[in-house]
């Protein structure tokens, strides 16, 4: 149920329940670990005023790319009768959606420690910018 | 209680722009420092340059109402642009023309003295023929006294008859903890002749007040006259004229004179520089706006000297120093000053925090001519600022841009100040002469190798300012910002 309130918003499994939910806790538990490692990666780089929005756009960028070659793969491998209709697409389309509004969150939370570098990794300043 | 410092003639005035630098880099004084200027020629480059810095030092300073001990622009500086402004405590004039009495169509000595009027006929007629040429007599003497200091000395005295003298006595009989510094040349004509009179004036004036003062031997040379009045009209007519030949002649008899009068002053610093191999002013002027000459190591040496006499405990004072530099053998090259040769515990410190802060605010106001919204609403630090309850915004940053181009204005001038102490035979050898951040400390020249200033955005974040303005918290944060030995 957790797992629905926090992560899977418009993926629900009806078939092989308990499978699936192994499945979308692994996920959730590596495709945070690599939006940390991130975060932990643009916090030990080098401040530098003028390229810190790029480098920060890289970090967020890079990290949602290596989440969806991680969950493409695993869902390829998922066990075909674990999967009906649009499963894989919704699944994955859930996972991403869920790691970028995650990343977003976590970015937000780590802010205050990131000093310096805080309001360039706060990704709702861009879009209040850009409007 | 004031530490009043007497700038006489152009040296003087080039060793309190140093004392003013050392003052905005936060060289720390317990007194606030009242500047007084005397020269005769008050348009003279070299008070102008002084004076603009005074006005841009004390802009700044307004907005820091809160400065702590080692703040950057810790020191108050004393000094009113009106000539009268009446129930204010600036009632000390900060420039003294020692001529102010003489009609400026008659600003000849002859017309002080009253040689065709009152002496004439006596016998002091005979004595004034006797020490005076008639060209000295005669010399026009609203530019100086055209290194003549016999001449500049009469003149010098008028100043216990001025209406402010009382009042400058009257204080620093009453504040015994006033002290007086005195910055002079040796060898020239208004500094030679200001010093002697003025120190012991106010020495007769107040015996318990501490008074000090530098005596700058010789350490530049000027092109020769004769010379140029081959080529200069507008010099040609001239009689008399400053020439650097009889500068080392000048400062032995007056070497003389204080090793054996000066023992009750209580402390004369004496700095010079190898004055064969020295260098030679490029202008010269008489006096007015065309004298402006480099600033030199040496008045640095000068600056130092009066933080020395102010900071030192009372009773601790010896008649005379000598300043020179230390070890100078183990430098590469032996004539140029490092920073272990700085007399001051703070050493190189203050000047890399003062080039960085150049460049900060270099670099801040290019966002600002462009516009840069964006980054500068991204700038953590100066995000998180608050003015009047009010956080600052990039706007806020670009409306503000006036109130810190005095700042920007006084760092420019650092940079040129820092050029032209290095551009000495003695040089000024502590930061890259044209404060490069790549090569900015000679000591440590790697330390800022690749360095973007942007990176002190780090360092000034999170640091708690209070002076509620943006310029006053800028200079703040700065000042708390550490220095330390990695970048």
């Amino acid at each position: 149920m957790l797992l629905n309130i926090l992560f899977f918003w418009f993926f629900w499994p009806s078939i092989y329940i308990e499978n699936w939910r192994n499945e979308m806790a692994k996920s959730i538990v590596i495709g945070l670990m690599v939006n940390i490692i991130f975060i932990a990666i643009y916090t030990s780089l080098h401040y530098r005023r003028e390229k810190e929005s790029k480098r920060f756009w890289m970090t967020f960028i890079v990290s949602m790319v290596i989440n969806l070659i991680y969950i493409i793969f695993t869902t390829i491998k998922i066990d075909s009768e674990m999967v009906t209709d649009s499963y894989r697409i919704i699944y994955i389309l859930n996972f991403m959606i869920a790691m970028a509004v995650w990343e977003f969150l976590l970015f937000y939370l780590a802010s205050p420690a990131l000093r310096a570098k805080k309001y360039f990794c706060r990704i709702h300043e861009y879009i209040l910018k850009a409007k | 209680m004031p530490y009043y410092v007497f700038s006489v003639g152009g040296t003087g005035a080039r060793c309190l722009e140093s004392l003013i630098y050392l003052c905005a880099m936060g060289i720390y004084l317990d007194q606030p420092l009242f500047p007084i200027f005397v020269d005769p020629d008050q348009s003279n480059g070299n008070i102008t340059r002084t004076l603009s810095l005074i006005q841009k030092y004390k802009l700044i300073r307004e907005h820091l109402p809160r400065p702590s001990k080692d703040y950057l622009f810790n020191t108050e500086i004393i000094y009113c642009d009106e000539e009268s402004v009446p129930d204010t405590r600036v009632i000390i004039p900060n420039l003294y023309n020692p001529n102010s009495g003489l009609d400026p169509s008659q600003n000849k000595l002859s017309h002080f003295i009253e040689y065709e009027t009152k002496l004439h006929g006596t016998e002091y007629k005979f004595l004034a023929d006797l020490l005076f040429s008639k060209e000295e007599l005669n010399m026009d003497m609203s530019a100086g006294y055209r290194g003549i200091p016999s001449i500049g000395s009469i003149l010098m005295t008028d100043i216990q008859n001025q209406t402010f003298w009382k009042e400058l006595k009257g204080r620093l009989e009453e504040d015994t903890a006033s002290r007086v510094f005195i910055f002079a040349s040796l060898f020239g004509g208004t500094g030679a002749s200001g010093y002697p009179v003025i120190s012991r004036l106010i020495k007769n004036a107040s015996p318990t007040t501490k008074v000090g003062g530098v005596l700058m031997l010789p350490y530049f040379k000027l092109k020769d006259p004769e010379n140029l009045q081959k080529f200069q009209e507008c010099l040609k007519h001239e009689k008399i004229m400053p020439n650097s030949k009889s500068f080392m002649i000048n400062a032995k008899t007056a070497c003389e004179f204080y090793k054996n009068n000066y023992s009750q002053i209580d402390s004369n610093y004496f700095l010079g520089d190898d004055f064969e191999h020295c260098k030679q002013y490029e202008n010269y002027a008489i006096g007015s706006t065309e004298q402006k000459n480099d600033a030199h190591m040496l008045e640095l040496m000068a600056a130092y000297a009066a933080i020395d006499f102010f900071n030192r405990e009372s009773g601790n004072f010896k008649p005379f120093y000598v300043i020179q530099v230390k070890n100078p053998d183990k430098n590469d090259d032996p004539t140029d000053v490092v920073a272990e040769d700085i007399p001051h515990n703070d050493k190189e410190k203050p000047f890399e925090k003062f080039a960085l802060l150049y460049h900060y605010i270099n670099e801040l106001f290019e966002l600002i001519d462009k516009g840069n919204v964006q980054l500068l609403d991204k700038i953590a630090w100066l995000r998180d600022l608050k003015i009047d309850d009010k956080k600052v915004r990039a706007r806020d940053i670009i409306d503000k841009k006036t109130e810190l181009s005095s700042l920007k204005e006084l760092m420019d001038s650092f940079r040129q100040w820092i050029y032209q102490n290095h551009n000495n035979y003695a040089k000024l050898n502590i930061l890259d002469y044209e404060l490069k951040l790549d090569n900015l400390l000679t000591n440590n020249p790697d330390k800022y190798k690749g360095y973007h200033i942007s990176h002190l955005d780090t360092k000034l974040y999170d640091k708690e300012t209070n002076q509620n303005n943006l310029l006053g918290d800028m200079v703040e944060a700065m000042s708390l910002a550490k220095i330390t030995k990695g970048r």
